[in-house]
């Protein structure tokens, strides 16, 4: 289109020029006409260079584990502080909740190229097509059972016959796990992520995250010395949470391409943890944008939860590596548990072979 | 230079000026705290009812929905209901009650009685229309409008939440759950859904307007603001995430407070950072708490502009105070000072100076009057006194002549008869007074005989002198009148001329003698004198006398004559009592013994030494006593023939 509109400007610069010698209102009407040729030419110049830079980057789309929050701000601020941008990614944040469909549906209906999906969830994924883990962002379990203290539980046996609220679905998957390794009898009373029926007296435990629903709970009225919490991590039920996965199809197609967005993705989280409060600000403007409740103190909590939960497993590993431990212990727990049927490969998992 | 403590004005002005100040400081702080005291009082009610009312409105609003629910319900537990009748009845009751959003009827899966289909008929209002959304596919067996009634088995407002199908729009829905069964068969049937948009709830406590800045807000059963003047807080914040955003532990425990049903009348930081007072109480049948926030400042402007305006006034009306009572005070001290100038030029002298003039009847005009006759009495005074010195400058001039009269009337040249070698006299008198009632005299009644005498009048000064002239004169007239005078007779003549006009009393002592100072014969006689000192050889003695009665008592009194011999080189010695009389500071009498003593020691000197030896002894014995009386002396050597 350039090559075509350049000579027309030179043209129509020729004309300007001789028009000279007419008379002074013809050659200003002649001039309005040209700055009127001339501003689009002008306009697509600057806008054609963009074009061409757009035009290079790459699309991803990422599938979040649930509703926009600082749960994932790592991969907000890498797309708001233009991290993608530099990795040559043009990135879109798609949020997960009940409504959508899960991470999982959208990578295999290729809604998605990348998804934010938690470790035991993964592992389930035994068949086709393919799953690729890429990166562990959350290095240990986040859950609980959370009740009021007055109900006179000192040990997880005292749990035998009340009623506990437990998810559905993958994240309601380590409480099933927690609740039949260590055999509690309890009532288990379907929940959904609203800590309403619990505050209400519907149930007397909650299934929560301790970055997400506990604080919550806490900014509903009650204190902390009125809680007793039972965590999964202390009671051998240590499940890894969110990590970055791809298909393997997805890998072999561009390898550059799916490093490029890890290693983004991994930047945009050390953003984030080095400015907590210009990330938190920026949840908190796009939650709102997207029509959800958000408030500045829960999400600096959950970001500094975040923060903790994704401290490297072992000394010497940094944010993102897999421990082998972890993935066996993992492993074990479900095949134990039949969630599995086999036990995986640590490297054809992380790897890919 | 003018100190508090030197000037009465200053100090009188200063002591009301701050006195004043001080009364008044108490009273408006006092004002002013009990206005805000009772401001409070009056507050805390006001914002009672003021709530209350509030309250009232919206519980009347929610009971209605409330018996709605309950009435649906049970009708249709009751009831027997098609399809066709179920959605009518739900659609006349949407369209019966404007501030209903939505109504509809969950039924529960595991229900038994087969379901009317779809499982959730639902109606919703937007605009004027009433819009028929049923969903087939919508599990709604785990939102909290289904879950939380049916576990809890009762009605249950919930929290409110935003609207699934346009989360623009909030709602809080009224769940009555219906149960079918009995006893262990007892199982939830279906559930009475009625949802009511937030706006139309919180319309009313959103308009409520206080003062200038006051404001009112309500909280969810979490916490969380459901309507607020800062926008920003609706649905995202609960006052105990703004508790910690903020860092403020007492807004979370107030927080505490009001999800607990509890009401109070507290004072408050706001959001804005003003100071306020904050009434809250629960909304019982929704579980919400309804706040109104009361600016101090705004509450408090109206006290705050009268006490400054009190004090405004005060302030005039201390220095105006202070002004009129500098004056007043002035107007006491200014005479005061200007009295004081005057005493400083009256005390230097100067009677006639004019004082300042009598300004009215009260105290300082008294005043000024009183020293006005002061000066008067102090200026006749002080004339008289001038009148009464000059007058005895006088009398002091005339003493002093009569003192030089006198003394030169007795015979003062020693030695009187250089021609005549046998004789040796030395004479003194020293008055007591200016003038004295002693005299001695002595002269040659012929060419043999030499007359002397000493006389002592009764009494001092000028009435003895006076008297002392007339004696010495008749004493001398009537010894120069005979031929051969003689002591006793001489004595006799003059008694009787004094004895005659003596309506004084005076009397006077006298001791008289002649002496041949060819024979050394001494003829004498004595009127009751002291005895006179003979000196003989570096010895003296008292000289036996007669007594004799003074002269001027009795007019017939006698007198006797004696004699003695005098041997060349003896001293005959006459005095008056002034001398024996001598005192000391302690009283004793110097004595005859004494001047005895004192006579032999200065036997051997000449007369007139002699004379002041005893002087001087009478002197030291006195040791600065003043003199009692006139100190006479005559002595007289006889040195006999001698050889020509």
């Amino acid at each position: 289109m350039l090559l075509i509109r350049w000579p027309l400007a030179l043209v129509l610069a020729e004309y300007l020029a001789g028009g000279a010698v007419f008379t002074l209102r013809r050659s200003l009407g002649k001039g309005l006409c040209a700055v009127l040729l001339l501003l689009p030419l002008l306009v697509e110049f600057a806008f054609a260079g963009e074009e061409q830079e757009t035009a290079s980057r790459k699309n991803a789309r990422l599938m979040l584990g649930w509703q926009p929050q600082s749960q994932f701000a790592g991969y907000y601020m890498a797309k708001e502080k233009g991290i993608y941008a530099r990795y040559n990614l043009e990135v879109s944040l798609i949020g997960g909740g009940e409504a959508n469909a899960s991470p999982l549906q959208a990578l295999q209906d290729a809604e998605a190229e990348f998804a934010v999906l938690w470790l035991p969830a993964a592992l389930r994924q035994e068949g086709a097509p393919r799953l690729l883990h890429l990166a562990q962002l959350v290095q240990r379990s986040s859950l609980a059972l959370v009740g009021r203290k007055t109900l006179d539980i000192a040990t997880l046996a005292d749990l035998r016959g009340r009623k506990v609220g437990v998810w559905s679905g993958e994240a309601g998957l380590p409480i099933r796990i927690f609740l039949e390794k260590h055999q509690l009898q309890v009532r288990p009373v379907p929940q959904r992520h609203s800590i309403n029926l619990f505050l209400r007296g519907g149930v007397e435990f909650a299934s929560i995250a301790y970055h997400n629903e506990y604080h919550s709970i806490l900014m509903s009225g009650l204190d902390a010395d009125e809680l007793q919490i039972f965590t999964l991590r202390e009671h051998g039920v240590n499940l890894p949470e969110d990590g970055l996965y791809t298909l393997a199809s997805t890998r072999q197609r561009d390898p550059a391409f799916v490093q490029a967005f890890v290693s983004a993705s991994l930047e945009g989280w050390q953003y984030a943890f080095d400015h907590p409060e210009e990330t938190v600000d920026t949840m908190v403007r796009i939650m709102r944008k997207a029509g959800l409740s958000a408030s500045l103190s829960h999400q600096r909590w959950q970001l500094e939860q975040m923060r903790q939960l994704m401290q490297p497993g072992r000394p010497g590993a940094v944010m993102g590596d897999l421990c082998p431990e972890a993935f066996h212990a993992t492993a074990s727990l479900l095949l134990e548990q039949g969630y599995i049927s086999s036990m995986p490969d640590y490297h054809s998992f992380v790897k890919g072979q | 230079m003018i100190r508090p403590g030197n000037s009465i004005a200053l100090t009188f002005t200063l002591v009301v000026s701050i006195c004043t100040t001080l009364i008044f400081s108490i009273a408006i702080g006092y004002f002013y705290y009990q206005s805000r005291v009772m401001l409070e009082r009056e507050l805390e009610q006001n914002a009672a009812n003021l709530v209350q009312s509030s309250i009232n409105r919206l519980e009347t609003t929610l009971h209605s929905i409330d018996q709605m629910s309950e009435d649906l319900a049970l009708s249709l537990a009751t009831g027997q209901y098609s399809q066709s009748n179920l959605l009518d009845l739900l659609r006349k009751a949407l369209h019966s009650k404007p501030g209903i959003h939505g109504i509809g009827v969950a039924f529960a899966p595991e229900s038994s009685v087969p379901p009317i289909t779809p499982q959730m008929p639902y109606f919703f209002r937007q605009g004027r229309q009433l819009i028929y959304e049923p969903d087939a596919n919508f599990d709604y067996t785990n939102r909290d409008w289904y879950q939380i009634p049916k576990e809890l088995g009762k009605k249950h407002w919930s929290e409110p939440y935003r609207s699934e199908i346009n989360y623009t729009t909030l709602l809080t829905t009224c769940s009555v759950p219906i149960f079918k069964g009995e006893g262990a068969d007892r199982h939830i049937w279906a559930m009475m859904v009625v949802d009511v948009s937030l706006e139309s709830l919180t319309r009313l406590v959103a308009s409520i307007r206080v003062l200038e800045s006051g404001y009112g807000f309500l909280l969810s059963p979490n916490g969380t603001y459901l309507t607020h003047p800062d926008r920003q807080l609706i649905m995202h914040e609960t006052i105990f995430s703004r508790a910690e955003s903020r860092n403020k532990p007492e807004l979370r425990v107030m927080g505490r407070n009001m999800l607990r049903g509890e009401s109070h009348f507290v004072e408050h930081i706001n959001y804005r950072n003003h100071r306020t007072w904050i009434y809250y109480a629960p909304i019982r049948s929704i579980g919400w708490t309804l706040a109104v926030v009361f600016p101090e400042e705004e509450l408090y402007a109206d006290v705050h502009t009268l006490t400054l305006s009190v004090i405004a006034i005060a302030l005039a009306g201390i220095a105006f105070l202070t002004f009129a009572v500098h004056a007043i005070s002035r107007r006491i001290t200014a005479p005061l000072i200007e009295l004081t100038q005057v005493s400083s030029k009256i005390a230097a002298g100067n009677f006639s100076i004019e004082l300042p003039a009598v300004r009215g009847h009260d105290e300082v005009g008294r005043l000024t009057m009183a020293f006005a006759s002061m000066i008067c009495d102090l200026k006749a005074y002080i004339r008289d006194l001038t009148e009464t010195m000059i007058a005895k400058e006088r009398i002091q001039t005339e003493l002093k002549m009569a003192t030089h009269i006198q003394s030169s009337l007795l015979p003062r040249l020693f030695p009187p008869f250089p021609d005549r070698p046998e004789l040796d006299i030395y004479a003194s008198m020293d008055p007591a007074k200016e003038v004295g009632g002693d005299f001695y005299d002595f002269f040659l009644v012929d060419e043999q005989h030499l007359c002397f005498l000493v006389a002592d009048v009764a009494d001092k000064g000028v009435p003895a002198a006076l008297y002392m002239m007339v004696a010495k004169t008749l004493l001398k007239a009537e010894c120069q009148r005979w031929a051969m005078p003689e002591p006793d007779r001489i004595l006799t003549e003059v008694n009787a001329i004094l004895a005659v006009d003596n309506d004084n009393c005076m009397f006077i002592t006298v001791f008289c003698a002649i002496l041949n100072t060819s024979s050394g014969e001494l003829c004498f006689a004595n009127a009751g004198h002291n005895p006179p000192l003979l000196v003989r050889n570096a010895q003296a003695r008292h000289v036996p006398v007669q007594a004799g009665l003074v002269l001027g008592v009795l007019p017939d009194a006698d007198y006797t004559v004696e004699r003695l011999w005098l041997e060349p080189g003896d001293v005959f010695f006459l005095y008056t009592d002034g001398i024996t009389e001598a005192v000391n500071p302690l009283g004793e009498l110097y004595g005859e013994e004494r001047l005895r003593l004192a006579m032999e020691q200065a036997a051997h000197q000449g007369l007139e030494e002699m004379n002041h030896s005893i002087r001087n002894d009478i002197v030291l014995y006195a040791e600065g006593a003043p003199q009692a009386d006139d100190i006479t002396m005559i002595a007289i050597r006889y040195k006999g023939q001698q050889a020509p």
